[in-house]
């Protein structure tokens, strides 16, 4: 058996931030370092997380521009997104891409007052609320 | 590996014995680089000379510009701001000098005397405040009235910064200009937040003030009695909206996310109170609320600026990866809550 990364970054944390640091004469590199462990909590939790995250989104995010395109006139939809490759290097883009154009289309859905508008803004901040909630660090909190 | 080049203190004490050739003997000793704000590389050192006959023994604050920062100001804002409030109700360190000479430090600098005994806290996390934690709120909040109260002429800031006609539609366009430069990828919150500031800008200020730009928790000096000795970090200093500087002191980012008592200190009517007895001026609720929303816009950009310098590796500081992530995630969320509540309402 061998550790997880989990496991890994976990006991860098704790070794980084409770026993090296404190012992650093200078101040700069102690806070520095305690810093560096952080940087390791967060990233071992965003690790886990991102591709469940990113694949859910481009789904959700599919779905609203095919609405917003109804609402706008703007014709037939793409063909659905290769999700066959889960690296996050493939993966990021594509949810950069998708959510570029989702801000130019609840920039055009927000301003117009109609009912079917309306409930796709709804909509849309229903998923900006939980996107960002799913990236939540509670580092601090 | 240390954090201060072994080289420095000698550069130091050569460009202070040729700036000041009265202060006989003069040695500079750096004794620490310290967290005193990602923007410029900071350190505390001490000097001994001797000056009309006796022995001076004092600690310094060296704030030289990085290679890359969390904010990418001009140094000699900083220090004129020191200028115009040393000496007043506004408590500042004392300036020193300022030298844009790179040929002493290899970039420009400014020194500032050492506010000793003292401590800023950090942003985040625990407030640090213990039971002063009333005393030091009603002097933050007092103090950021006396600094709108000063009116642009104060210190002969005037002469140097430029008071925009509509200082909201500067601030946005500079800020939104920082996220459109340096964001690594795209903020749907954040730009619905900022198509809202636009739809809905905020009345001319009720009075043209000096504008702190970084008045907040961690920004400011206290002793172990809860006085406040200094506020720090004038960096982002500038003409505008005195509004500016009580939505960004105000934001909950500064109270674990407590908009009731902002910062940690005292509850926010008690605040805005005090901030009104000393400034002599009134609350917009509307205005504020703008200026509310458009902090978190400024600080989103921030952040932004923040992860690119450290992502291109102009500037390593862990504190630029670490605020850039966390505090997005923060402020992301704060805007989402409130635009997605006040949709084709007020803010």
């Amino acid at each position: 058996m061998i550790p997880s990364a989990a496991t890994f970054l976990a006991f860098a944390v704790q070794r980084l931030t409770q026993e090296l640091a404190p012992a650093l004469p200078d101040e700069y590199l102690a806070q520095s370092t305690g810093l560096l462990g952080a940087m390791m909590a967060v990233a071992a939790k965003e690790a886990d997380r991102a591709v469940d995250d990113l694949v859910l989104e481009i789904r959700q995010i599919e779905i609203l521009l095919a609405d917003a395109r109804s609402i706008l006139g703007e014709g037939e939809p793409p063909a659905n997104i290769d999700l066959s490759c889960l690296r996050l290097t493939v993966l990021a883009p594509i949810h950069h891409r998708l959510t570029a154009s989702l801000i130019s289309a609840h920039a055009a859905i927000e301003i117009i007052d109609h009912e079917h508008a309306r409930a796709l803004d709804a909509r849309i901040w229903d998923y900006l609320i939980a996107s960002a909630e799913r990236r939540r660090i509670d580092l601090f909190d | 590996m240390a954090s201060v080049d072994p080289g420095l203190g000698a550069q130091l004490t050569s460009y202070l014995r040729h700036r000041f050739p009265e202060w006989h003997d003069l040695t500079a000793q750096i004794s620490a680089r310290i967290h005193g704000g990602a923007s410029r590389e900071t350190y505390r050192a001490r000097i001994t000379y001797t000056a009309g006959g006796r022995t001076i023994d004092r600690g310094i604050i060296l704030r030289r510009d990085p290679v890359g920062s969390l904010i990418e100001t001009d140094r000699a804002v900083e220090f004129h701001a020191y200028q115009a409030f040393w000496g007043t109700e506004v408590p500042v360190p004392e300036p020193i000098c300022l030298e844009l000479d790179p040929q002493w430090l290899d970039r420009p600098f400014f020194i500032m005397a050492e506010v000793e005994q003292c401590t800023a806290g950090s942003p985040f996390g625990p407030v640090p405040y213990g039971d002063h934690a009333a005393l030091v709120g009603r002097q933050f909040w007092s103090i950021l009235g006396r600094i709108a109260a000063a009116g642009i002429d104060a210190g002969g800031l005037s002469t140097t910064l430029q008071l925009h006609p509509e200082p909201w539609r500067e601030a946005l366009d500079y800020w939104e200009g920082v996220i459109d430069a340096d964001e690594l990828e795209p903020h749907p919150v954040l730009r619905a937040a900022i198509r809202r500031l636009r739809r809905t800008p905020p009345p001319p200020p009720i009075k043209p003030a000096i504008v702190h730009g970084d008045y907040r928790r961690g920004n400011f000096l206290f002793d172990t009695t809860g006085q406040i000795r200094a506020i720090l970090d004038w960096e982002m200093c500038h003409l505008g909206d005195p509004y500016e500087d009580l939505g960004w002191a105000l934001d909950p980012i500064w109270g674990q996310m407590s908009s009731e008592v902002p910062g940690g200190m005292i509850d926010r009517d008690q605040a805005l109170r005090t901030w009104t007895n000393s400034s002599g001026l009134t609350i917009d609720p509307q205005a504020l609320a703008w200026w509310g929303l458009f902090a978190q816009v400024k600080g989103m950009a921030i952040w932004i600026s923040s992860g690119k310098e450290f992502v291109d590796g102009k500037n390593k500081d862990p504190v630029l990866a670490i605020s850039s992530w966390t505090c997005t995630d923060r402020h992301t969320r704060l805007m989402a809550a409130r635009l997605s509540t006040c949709r084709g309402l007020p803010l």
